[in-house]
């Protein structure tokens, strides 16, 4: 009893059902850290390719020279430039189908756009409803394990005929590292969570008045023409 | 899948960092939280006067055991100190035929010392195979080592007695830090209690009374076998209960 307990062991030591708590509250953690590495990387370049993009489409440069470099670039397009290129294509498309017809030009152009932006919505949200669970169920996983891990050293203690605290704590000490992962992989998925649909919601809102103001421009170079 | 591939590693080294970072802190701190435990309760034996005398006689009837050696060769320098005084004595032809007679007698009591000598380390040797026989102990030559086994054994029985009372030792609410009560207790050669009572007490009833239930719930002791010993460290003992790991 008097040699230090590592945390090792104490795992090492801990009923199948602690254990596997611990296991599935690890993976957990790892993932999501996996994920908010990963949302963290695409919500910065969303945002750098955004800025860029907008830059070059405000410098009064021509439409089409735009949409060629676009078509013609190898990586994927996402974010704005996705937006962009959806509603131009379909804007070249619908002008040579209908000719003038402004409304049913737009209307057209309005549809492609909101289904790229709902893409693109989709594409950003992807794994936030993954850290929402993991944020809100992992602290219950772990308490499972503890209340598990805890009812098993009282039984023992029930057994024992010495009534000390030396029997039970090391139970007791294990079960609880099950909530301490648990709360370990619980909070940085919640404030992941947060801090990213927040920043969804705000570049959602950038492509969203982005759209708007493509679509009056593309809407003016048909009423001028 | 290329996208995954930074996030993976880093998501894995900051778990491993975090896992080194635990298993480098947590044996400090485990350590700090043990030490209390051991001082949980102290019920410590304290010999009475009758085993005090007896491993002072014990001592001393160790010590001159490893003098006889050095006693038997003192004797030779004296008689080489002899010889070269009997030389002289020779040249002196009127005292030739005493001196021989003198040399004769000292050579007959030279024989009568030396068997004596022999005859004190058969003896002793005698002695110490009794005693080796009457302890079962393994064959030790240096009766040295003998009294501090008997040491180490008794050391182990009391160590034993003071985890069997610790163990049945519940203390009342109303002990504190700095009560003390000595019990004085008997034993049979079994290992049994015949009797305790409370020698010193601690001038609180209920932590005198939870002592003597201790005492009387451990009920039977580990004693050890040799009657000697029993009867030296264990037939009468006391023991001192103080709880020192309480707050107030």
């Amino acid at each position: 009893m008097n040699e230090p307990i590592s945390i090792l062991e104490l795992v090492l030591n801990a009923s199948v059902v602690v254990q596997l708590v611990m296991a599935i509250l690890v993976l957990a953690s790892l993932v999501s850290w996996v994920l908010i590495f990963q949302r963290a990387f695409l919500l910065q370049s969303v945002r750098r390719l955004a800025a860029n993009f907008e830059d070059e489409f405000w410098s009064g440069q021509d439409l089409r020279s735009i949409f060629v470099d676009i078509e013609s670039s190898e990586a994927e397009v996402i974010g704005v430039e996705h937006i962009f290129q959806a509603g131009f294509k379909e804007f070249t498309r619908s002008r040579q189908q209908y000719g003038n017809q402004a409304e049913r030009i737009m209307q057209n152009v309005q549809r492609a756009m909101r289904v790229a932006l709902a893409r693109e919505e989709e594409r950003l949200e992807a794994a936030l409803p993954f850290l929402a669970t993991v944020g809100s169920t992992s602290p219950y996983i772990g308490l499972f394990g503890t209340v598990w891990g805890i009812m098993n050293s009282f039984r023992g203690l029930a057994m024992s005929n010495q009534a000390s605290l030396s029997v039970v704590a090391p139970g007791i000490s294990e079960a609880l590292i099950a909530t301490a992962i648990g709360l370990f992989a619980a909070i940085p998925a919640v404030i992941a969570y947060n801090r990213y649909s927040a920043q969804v919601e705000v570049i959602m809102n950038r492509f969203e008045t982005f759209s708007d103001e493509f679509g009056a421009i593309l809407n003016r170079s048909i009423t001028e023409s | 899948m290329k996208s995954l591939i930074l996030p993976t590693i880093l998501a894995l080294g900051f778990h491993g960092l975090i896992l080194s970072l635990f298993l480098i802190e947590w044996p400090e701190e485990v350590s700090s939280q043990v030490r209390p435990e051991q001082l949980f309760v102290s019920a410590s034996l304290v010999r009475n006067e009758v085993p005090e005398r007896g491993a002072a006689e014990k001592t001393e009837r160790a010590l001159p055991k490893t003098p006889p050696p050095v006693a038997a060769k003192r004797p030779e320098p004296a008689r080489a100190a002899e010889k070269p005084q009997a030389k002289p004595l020779i040249k002196n032809e009127s005292q030739l035929k005493a001196s021989t007679s003198t040399l004769d007698a000292e050579r007959v009591k030279e024989k009568e010392a030396e068997q004596a000598e022999r005859r004190e380390k058969e003896i002793a040797a005698a002695e110490l195979a009794a005693r080796l026989a009457s302890l079962d102990q393994a064959v030790t030559d240096e009766i040295g080592r003998e009294a501090v086994t008997n040491d180490e054994k008794v050391m182990a029985y009391i160590g034993q007695i003071q985890r069997d009372i610790i163990n049945k030792w519940s203390r009342p609410p109303s002990a504190r830090n700095g009560m003390q009560a000595i019990l004085r207790v008997r034993l049979v050669p079994t290992g049994e209690v015949v009797d305790v009572v409370v020698a010193t007490g601690s001038r609180n009833d209920a932590f005198d009374r939870s002592a003597l239930l201790a005492v009387r719930r451990a009920g039977r002791f580990e004693v050890p076998r040799d009657s000697r010993l029993f009867e030296e460290h264990f037939r009468s003992f006391t023991v001192l209960f103080r709880p020192e790991d309480l707050r107030l």
